[in-house]
């Protein structure tokens, strides 16, 4: 392992790693969330020095969540909303008075349940914008929450015939899902009627599911996608719906795919293959006018323009989440430990 | 396992003494145990059902850690084997990795146990002592086997290997020498007890501190002492003379001690006068300090010290088994450590089997042992087992490990290098894991992929859209089929949306439907079903002509299920009936072909009349329009 990268295991799966940023400063702090245990836990970490000068995560407070964490996304600087895979949806709060500890605000029960059955579902992801929540599940069921809210806004029950596995909010009022066959579908929230605005394929050639979006952060019309057969898609949203590039990047199923938030020229993604890569176009300069006025990612296949490095030695267990904070990256891994790589050239 | 072994017994609770039970094993460790009632008894039936399973250390979340981090170096150690060259040196590294991961769990459990309360300390103590003797053990055999040895003299690394594990007495030395007080002994109750520990531990520079601090160290008894540690010949492999050169040597230097002690040169000071004889290789002596030792291995390093300075490995084993038979040690780690000096590997492996870690030790160690290529192991009939050795141990953790909900990937890691048996446990396994959210199925899916078993991949699929049509999910169902690629299934699958059509007329998920794409060639059926979907998608945005002949395509194509026939042939009505002509003549004639070979269904009698007018009729607007159209 090479330097930069420092890896401690917790005896839990890590599904989830999330910094919580802070305004002025590098942040210190971060939350996990666990899978595959029959009592998972939301862990709240902090960086430490040892006695040798040396960082080290420890543990402030943990939570106890029934079910799988299968997404954790902060709404403001300490309120952050988790998903599980028994269809549930919480908002907690990192309360830091009088002792650090989490603090449940709302929780909404069983929204994701198959209907014949009466089975829960596993809610396989959510998204934010503002304090408006959407989450999907493997029920095919869209449910769009609001913070302050016991009571969905809405529900759209058959969105999708097939399991959901990915959304992204793109803008206030439309969101893009991903499903299980890598149907990609864009949905106008203003409109009443429960169809899709544009429905379009993650790729024609192979039909393998869409396991996870991000939007570019100030061009929120382009959008990746990754596929359960490791490949990247690239969409311009404005133009139409067929793909910018794609391109065959891992060896297995895309994990997840991170935009750096201040440096957009960076996109990170982590792979079932254990790999974890550094897309990079900073070369290309942002003053320099590009006669063509193509978007870098638009280009990312085809020429030599865009570096790609692998962040650490594949790890041979899947690597389930990433998240960066100015140069640091955390990562967590099934083989039960979190990993943070520094000094990353961004 | 030896034939006097006693099984373990466990009282099975609320068993009257003529009631039989009866077991069934749940999985590879569980076994279920209930009451077997005698035929005609007169008993309550109880259904009561015990679930036994061995307790698993290794599952505990402070030892969880170690399972990860170890299964991190025995992969990378698997990557080494298929490296050509000199492996030994990495090897080397991968052994102390091993062990500074026990190193980082025993420090880990300490401190657990330093915070816990009463009832965990018990078993937390007992895995520290589980773990401190194996990592005992650990760095004996990486000394003797993985290392090389120079010269093979292995006194250096014994002695340092003693210290390292039995640090106490050089810690109160160390505490001793740092205060500096002149007449120690006086001060320091444990003084004494400090000299002789460092003298066993041959930490000799230490014992010379010590001395200089006694209140009598001016004495010439002291001083005589002081010259002959000091003149001490000690056995360097690079100190530029041969064993026999310094076996000379140090014979002189020991024969001029002994008449020095003959001579009673050290009598002012009894403690004194005993470590001189012992350094002189007094064996009495060595017994009697006995009591300041806590292994008996400690005392062998004492005495190869003083009496065989250049033994060799070959030798050790005399020497240890005079020791450990005198001393009458019989802990697992005791016999397990005699075992390793007396390079009987099979017998070490059966000892560490007997240490309660669930098998981690031996299946790593022998792994490790392997890859060096020291593994030889014979069985009664002088047959080379050692593959089939490696490969059960490794095979018996990986399956344990598979046993939790939680680290069935790291088992599942160590099953697919077991070459013989490996993948066919493998596979039975995967298909015993409950399957929960698909995220959890997507990743055992990936294990039986990346190990080329199709026919797991096939059945978990399945069994998936199985699942998924219990719930009421057709399109999830279908695909999940499409995911394993199996035809019959598929056809199953796509004749649920058909019937569910003929019954209640509509078609359910048509947003999976209408975009199947060349998937839809997995089955016939599949392909009626999706092309069926594809007419109404144009006749509903009226496109009718293509409409049409998307329909005229279906009838012929003879892929139509019989109960499917009726509704074809009413779905042609209106668009034989529509104002335009959008049926030609020869479609027509299919029409009519296909109504008298299928339309005897009785759901379509009530329609066959309404259904050979439109055709009639649209045949002659079809006939006169074609006229027309050929004589322009």
């Amino acid at each position: 392992m090479s330097e930069n990268v420092q890896g401690t295991f917790v005896s839990e799966k890590i599904s989830k790693i999330r910094w919580k940023h802070e305004d002025f400063e590098d942040a210190t702090n971060f939350i996990t969330g666990s899978w595959d245990d029959p009592v998972n836990k939301v862990t709240h970490w902090i960086f430490q020095m040892n006695d040798d000068g040396e960082s080290y995560p420890a543990v402030v407070s943990s939570y106890a969540i029934l079910g799988d964490v299968t997404e954790i996304k902060f709404i403001s600087k300490d309120f952050f909303v988790l998903s599980t895979s028994i269809g549930t949806v919480r908002l907690l709060q990192i309360h830091e008075n009088p002792y650090s500890q989490f603090k449940e605000h709302m929780s909404w029960e069983f929204i994701h349940k198959f209907d014949n059955t009466n089975d829960y579902a596993s809610c396989t992801g959510l998204s934010t914008f503002e304090q408006d929540i959407v989450s999907v599940g493997e029920d095919g069921r869209i449910n769009l929450l609001t913070a302050g809210q016991k009571q969905p806004v809405r529900s759209i029950n058959d969105a999708d015939s097939c399991s959901i596995y990915c959304i992204d909010f793109l803008r206030h009022n439309e969101i893009l899902t991903g499903n299980l066959r890598g149907h990609m579908k864009v949905w106008d929230l203003r409109n009443d009627q429960d169809l899709p605005a544009t429905t379009f394929m993650l790729s024609d050639q192979s039909k393998t599911e869409a396991t996870s979006i991000a939007h570019h952060p100030t061009q929120r019309h382009i959008v990746v996608a990754g596929g359960g057969d490791g490949s990247l898609t690239v969409w311009d949203l404005r133009h139409n719906t067929y793909p910018m590039s794609q391109l065959n990047a891992h060896a297995k199923a895309v994990s997840e795919i991170l935009f750096h938030p201040d440096r957009p020229e960076n996109l990170f993604t982590c792979s079932t293959s254990g790999e974890l890569w550094h897309w990079n176009n900073t070369q290309h300069s942002k003053l320099s006018l590009d006669p063509t006025n193509t978007h870098w990612l638009n280009t990312i296949g085809t020429n030599g323009k865009v570096n790609v490095t692998s962040l650490c030695n594949a790890m041979h267990k899947p690597i389930n989440s990433i998240d960066i904070d100015r140069s640091t990256l955390l990562f967590g891994c099934d083989n039960e430990a979190i990993y943070v790589v520094r000094n990353i050239t961004v | 396992m030896d034939e006097n072994d006693s099984p373990p017994t466990i009282d099975i609770p609320n068993v009257p003494k003529h009631l039989r039970i009866t077991g069934n094993w749940v999985n590879s460790n569980r076994i279920g145990i209930y009451k077997k009632l005698a035929k005609g008894s007169s008993e309550k039936y109880d259904p009561t059902v015990y679930i036994l399973r061995p307790e698993i250390i290794l599952f505990s979340p402070q030892l969880r850690k170690l399972v990860n981090e170890s299964n991190g170096v025995f992969l990378s150690i698997q990557k080494i084997k298929s490296v050509s060259g000199d492996v030994r040196p990495e090897l080397l590294k991968h052994s102390k990795q091993y062990r500074s991961i026990l190193r980082a769990c025993i420090e880990s459990l300490q401190d657990i146990c330093g915070r816990c309360l009463s009832d965990k300390k018990e078993s937390l103590e007992n895995f520290l002592t589980i773990f401190y003797q194996i990592e005992c053990v650990w760095h004996l055999i990486e000394i003797l086997y993985v290392d090389v040895v120079p010269g093979d003299v292995v006194l250096p690394q014994l002695l340092e290997w003693i210290r390292f594990h039995f640090p106490s007495r050089e810690l109160v030395a160390v505490k001793i020498l740092a205060q500096k007080t002149i007449g120690a002994d006086l001060e320091y109750p444990n003084y004494w007890e400090a000299v002789i520990g460092c003298a066993l531990h041959g930490k000799l520079d230490l014992v010379r501190a010590l001395l200089a601090l006694h209140s009598k160290a001016d004495h010439p008894a002291f001083v005589m002492a002081e010259n002959v540690l000091k003149t001490m010949p000690i056995y360097n492999v690079y100190g530029g003379y041969s064993i026999d050169g310094f076996t000379t040597c140090w014979k002189r230097w020991q024969l001029e001690l002994c008449s020095n002690l003959n001579s009673k040169a050290f009598i002012v000071d009894t403690n004194l006068e005993m470590i001189m004889k012992l350094i002189a290789g007094e064996q009495d002596m060595l017994w009697q300090f006995s009591q300041y030792t806590d292994a008996w291995y400690e005392l062998l390093a004492a005495k190869l010290f003083y009496t065989c300075p250049c033994c060799k490995q070959p030798e050790l084993s005399l020497h240890a088994n005079n020791i450990s038979k005198r001393w009458q040690a019989n802990r697992p780690s005791d016999n397990a450590i005699r075992a390793v000096m007396e390079s009987n590997l099979h017998h070490v492996i059966k000892e560490i089997q007997y240490m309660g870690d669930n098998g981690w030790f031996a299946a790593h160690l022998v792994d490790l042992l392997y890859a060096c290529g020291k593994l030889k192991i014979l069985d009664r009939d002088q047959v080379e087992v050692s593959n089939q050795l490696h490969e059960s141990l490794i095979l018996e953790y990986g399956n344990t490990l598979m046993g939790h909900h939680s680290l069935w990937q790291c088992g599942a890691s160590y099953l697919i290098h077991c070459p013989v048996q490996g993948l066919a446990r493998l596979e039975i396994l995967l298909q015993s894991l409950p399957m929960g959210s698909e995220a959890r199925v997507n990743k055992i899916l990936d294990i039986a992929r990346d190990n080329k078993m199709d026919h797991i991949v096939t059945s978990i699929c399945k069994i998936q859209g199985l699942k998924s049509m219990k719930q009421g999910r057709l399109g999830n169902a279908l695909a999940w089929a499409l995911k394993a690629q199996d035809s019959g299934f598929i056809t199953y699958i796509a004749d649920q949306f058909l019937k569910r059509y003929a019954e209640y007329g509509e078609l359910d998920c048509r947003d999976l439907l209408e975009n199947l794409g060349f998937c839809m060639m997995a089955s016939d059926r599949l392909t009626f079903l999706g092309k069926y979907c594809e007419f109404h998608q144009m006749y509903s945005i009226g496109e009718f002509k293509e409409a049409a002949s998307l329909l005229v395509s279906l009838l012929v194509s003879n892929l139509t299920p019989k109960y499917f026939w009726s509704i074809l042939l009413s779905d042609a009505i209106p668009l034989l009936e529509a104002k335009d002509v959008i049926l030609s003549s020869s479609d027509c004639f299919e029409l009519l072909r296909c109504v008298e070979a299928h339309g005897d269904d009785l759901k379509f009698q009530n329609k066959i009349e309404i259904f050979r007018l439109a055709v009639a009729r649209n045949l002659a607007r079809a006939l006169s329009l074609e006229g027309c159209q050929v004589e322009h």
